[in-house]
């Protein structure tokens, strides 16, 4: 429900991120299945919010990635979770090995990986 | 065509705002409290009850957040406590940048507890960290029993669950004990306190809890200007 201002923190970054490009033509992000976005609603959110910017018209690849929870006793597991339910969630928060409860380790981030862009045209000598 | 990789943590300037916000607060020895739950499960009412029952004690303040309206900031301005009412505009939760803005409008008042009622909504407010220290979550009856089994991610990270408004239980036909074993299952850390904050029921456990958050923060100021002194 807050993928706009997601969207706008992404689009942010990866000008910030974008070095020498002069135009950006697709911007990779992972996003950690716990996050509450959906990945088409933040694409929705990018296109409408980099207009005007050395984004507009890029597109806003979304990579989802698991959730990594680790128990007192160092076990690892590591789920895709579709539906953020108890149940599903229950499948990794109570260590799948011993029972016990387990901390999310991974799965809340969102992580701008990759730029596509064509550079900057070399500076024309002054005249 | 020129590829860029990165690793860039694009929520790290909000995660920044929030250390930020959390020095300046401790700075201060305020002590602050994310207030969440949905719309109507009684976040408002859990302020005034506080300004009642405790507010001749703890030096309290309260920010505000909601959608559009200022209708919330002026309930608990009625109760002479000092307020900032933060307006998200299409926002369904508060950020740390909000926050941050807020309190610099309470320079000038004296804060122990500093509330921060976020905007009606279970699913939003769990992805931010605002810069408070504790995060309470309000649930009530009236949104049926299996409305923590729900929204599970709120609560993984919530020190404090109220379910409120136990007194009307039985005529929802709802079990406030399912919804405080839901909540604990989630997050073993959790505290669950059955309460109704209108009749009076479980308050006195409630105030409790904040104050004990208030006397500890008191304890680590002593402990630090007597290991200053």
């Amino acid at each position: 429900m807050h993928e706009l201002a997601l969207a706008a923190t992404i689009i942010e970054s990866a000008l910030e991120h974008a070095g020498s490009l002069a135009r950006i033509d697709e911007v990779h992000v992972s996003v950690g299945c716990l996050v509450m976005a959906s990945p088409e609603q933040l694409a929705f959110g990018f296109e409408t919010l980099s207009v005007g910017t050395a984004a507009g018209g890029a597109r806003l690849i979304v990579e989802t990635t698991p959730v990594l929870a680790r128990c007192a006793s160092g076990h690892e597991t590591r789920a895709m979770i579709a539906q953020l339910g108890m149940e599903s969630l229950m499948g990794v928060l109570e260590c799948p090995q011993c029972g016990e409860p387990a901390d999310i380790v991974e799965g809340r981030e969102i992580v701008l990986t990759r730029i596509v862009g064509e550079e900057r045209p070399p500076a024309a000598g002054r005249t | 065509m020129h590829i860029i990789d990165h690793r860039v943590d694009v929520t790290a300037l909000g995660k920044e705002i929030a250390s930020r916000t959390r020095r300046l607060l401790d700075g201060r020895n305020v002590v602050a409290v994310n207030i969440m739950g949905a719309i109507g499960s009684g976040k408002t009412i859990l302020i005034e009850k506080m300004v009642e029952r405790i507010g001749e004690t703890v030096a309290l303040a309260a920010v505000a957040g909601d959608v559009v309206s200022d209708l919330d900031a002026g309930r608990i301005r009625r109760t002479g406590i000092p307020v900032v009412g933060v307006n998200t505009g299409r926002e369904c939760h508060l950020d740390a940048h909000m926050i941050e803005h807020a309190i610099a409008d309470l320079a000038a008042s004296r804060i122990d507890l500093l509330l921060v009622e976020n905007v009606g909504n279970l699913v939003c407010p769990a992805d931010f960290d605002l810069g408070t220290h504790k995060r309470v979550v309000v649930v009530s009856v009236s949104e049926g029993d299996d409305i923590v089994a729900k929204h599970p991610m709120i609560f993984l990270d919530a020190d404090l669950c109220i379910v409120n408004k136990v007194d009307i239980a039985h005529a929802v036909g709802a079990d406030p004990r399912k919804m405080a074993d839901d909540a604990r299952r989630i997050n073993p850390r959790i505290e669950v306190m059955l309460a109704s904050l209108r009749t009076g029921q479980g308050v006195s456990e409630v105030m409790s809890w904040f104050e004990r958050l208030v006397a500890s923060r008191r304890g680590q100021c002593t402990e630090q200007e007597m290991q200053g002194s």
